[in-house]
């Protein structure tokens, strides 16, 4: 059998019932996601590397927490933000204010069909950008933007996934917006809008 | 009247999902009645479109996979037999000034000569296994530079050794702690991370290896100048709180300035121990002896730094924080009030 061919889900069935060679596959296919939102909250990227491991091995030895009915992916990310999360709070040294400049860190959009290397380079200064930007926000602040924003989480599982109310995620959502908007207000992808 | 907090957690929400009918109909009334709230929203809005969902993001230097893999591995296996004893040691040595070691300890790692080259207990005949028992002889003997020949010409000359990881560390601290190249030092610890992934993840001195390559990444554009000055400095005693200062003022907000203000701390007080009350007050001291206006803004942020991150001491952290934010220093302003702003505290 070809564990490639396998959907997120059952790949996670299979290492329920045992198959740990549907680790293996669930690594390979999600440990740069998984990382990038370690990433995304710590800012930091060798807290990145311990968050994403840890996360991947409670997501191996919780896995029967996982219930079918909702996407693997998204439970692994909830994981993950919680996970560093906890890890910030633990850690001795607070993170750097700034986080790794984009020369720092090799952008999915080399190795994405954006072929064009001005279009590359653009699309890893934005992602730069937003990743200076969201180092003014706290890490609950974070953890909310970047599972909502990037991840495409409910609110509700994101409350769920921290351990909050919908409603704090809410307050967390609206200051993660405030504090982003004057960090990019004069930040802007394509051309200008017109005037009137 | 609309109830502001409320309000805004509805606004965000909308811009993502769609709301139940009724919290529909309490935004619509609010964004009616407050011109602010609906211009809040529009910029929110943008925010969001502005922010592509898919923007790159940054990508892992190893693969997890074997690093992972051997930590399972590692938790139903049986621990091996201690190895390498001569590099386990309880207490820097005991000849060093305070400040001295300090300085090491605050990176500490094993130092090479415990004085027991004789005990090595090296479990395997192994040709990088020998190496360890001549490098530690020669370390003994004051030869750092030989003895990390000694484990260079092992690490090249048995590539599939399983002590190889181990010894490629040891060589990194060779040159951080005794050597002082730090060039190698951060050639070798990089290859110790990179090259070693299971062993570097699986090390209990992996946070001591981590704050020695943040710290050497830090200060390598400045060809490592401000580690120089503080090893130095560490030596001379009172006489080096200058050019201590001098590094926190050079390079603000950066781990090496909270090293000089803790080197500072326990040059002015040899018996407080770090992560004591009286090492944080001496840290506070120091601020009396320092005229220089961004050193005395970074002191501040240290003493708040270290209240957090080693005491975490919140409360006592705030004030000094503020201080550093409210500094007229831009780099140690912005590294406080990027801490505030973590903390939840509006400076």
């Amino acid at each position: 059998m070809d564990l490639g061919e396998l959907t997120d889900e059952e790949l996670a069935l299979a290492l329920q019932q045992g198959d740990e060679r549907a680790f293996a596959e669930i690594v390979r296919r999600h440990q740069n996601r998984v990382y990038a939102v370690a990433y995304r909250v710590t800012l930091n990227r060798e807290d990145a590397l311990d968050v994403a491991q840890d996360a991947l091995l409670k997501a191996f030895r919780k896995i029967h927490a996982w219930q079918p009915s909702g996407p693997f992916q998204a439970w692994l990310m909830r994981l993950t933000a919680n996970q560093a999360i906890d890890h910030i709070r633990r850690r001795k040294r607070a993170p750097r204010a700034e986080p790794d400049d984009g020369a720092m860190f090799r952008s999915l959009a080399d190795e994405s069909p954006l072929r064009d290397a001005g279009r590359a380079a653009e699309a890893a200064e934005i992602g730069a950008r937003v990743d200076r930007a969201m180092a003014v926000l706290s890490e609950s602040q974070r953890a909310v933007f970047v599972l909502r924003h990037f991840e495409g989480l409910q609110l509700s599982d994101i409350a769920e996934a921290l351990g909050c109310s919908t409603g704090s995620v809410k307050v967390h959502l609206f200051r993660a917006l405030k504090k982003m908007r004057v960090e990019l207000a004069d930040f802007r992808i394509g051309p200008e809008p017109e005037t009137e | 009247m609309f109830m502001r907090g409320r309000d805004e957690g509805l606004a965000a929400q909308s811009l993502y999902e769609t709301l139940a009918p009724a919290d529909q109909a309490r935004l619509d009334k609010a964004l009616a009645s407050s011109p602010d709230l609906a211009a809040e929203l529009a910029a929110w809005r943008r925010v969001v479109e502005s922010v592509p969902a898919d923007a790159p993001a940054p990508l892992p230097s190893i693969d997890l996979l074997p690093a992972l893999q051997a930590r399972l591995a590692a938790e139903i296996a049986p621990r091996p037999a201690v190895s390498a004893a001569p590099w386990r040691v309880a207490v820097f040595g005991g000849g060093c000034l305070a400040a001295l070691a300090l300085f090491g300890a605050l990176l500490y790692r094993p130092a090479m000569n415990d004085g027991a080259p004789g005990q090595a207990n090296v479990a395997q005949a192994d040709a990088v296994g020998a190496a360890f028992a001549e490098a530690a002889a020669l370390a003994d003997g004051g030869d750092y530079a030989g003895a990390y020949g000694a484990l260079r010409a092992a690490v090249d000359n048995h590539p599939e050794s399983p002590l190889r990881a181990e010894a490629v560390l040891r060589m990194a601290d060779l040159a951080f702690g005794d050597l002082q190249r730090y060039d190698l030092a951060l050639e070798d610890y990089r290859a110790f991370r990179d090259g070693y992934s299971a062993e570097y993840v699986m090390h209990p001195d992996r946070n001591t290896v981590r704050e020695r390559l943040e710290v050497l990444e830090e200060t390598r554009d400045a060809a490592f100048a401000p580690l120089y000055r503080m090893a130095g400095a560490a030596r001379r005693g009172e006489s080096a709180l200058g050019e201590l200062e001098a590094v926190m003022a050079a390079h603000p907000a950066m781990y090496v300035a909270d090293l000089a203000a803790e080197t500072m701390a326990s040059i002015l007080a040899p018996e407080a121990a770090p992560g004591s009350p009286e090492f944080v007050q001496a840290m506070a001291s120091a601020k009396d002896r320092c005229t220089n206006p961004a050193a005395l803004a970074q002191l501040e942020l240290s003493i708040g730094r270290y209240y957090l991150d080693t005491l975490a001491q919140e409360a006592e952290a705030v004030p000094h924080l503020e201080a550093a934010a409210e500094s007229g220093e831009i780099a140690v302003a912005k590294a406080a009030q990027s801490t505030l702003a973590r903390l939840g505290v509006q400076p």
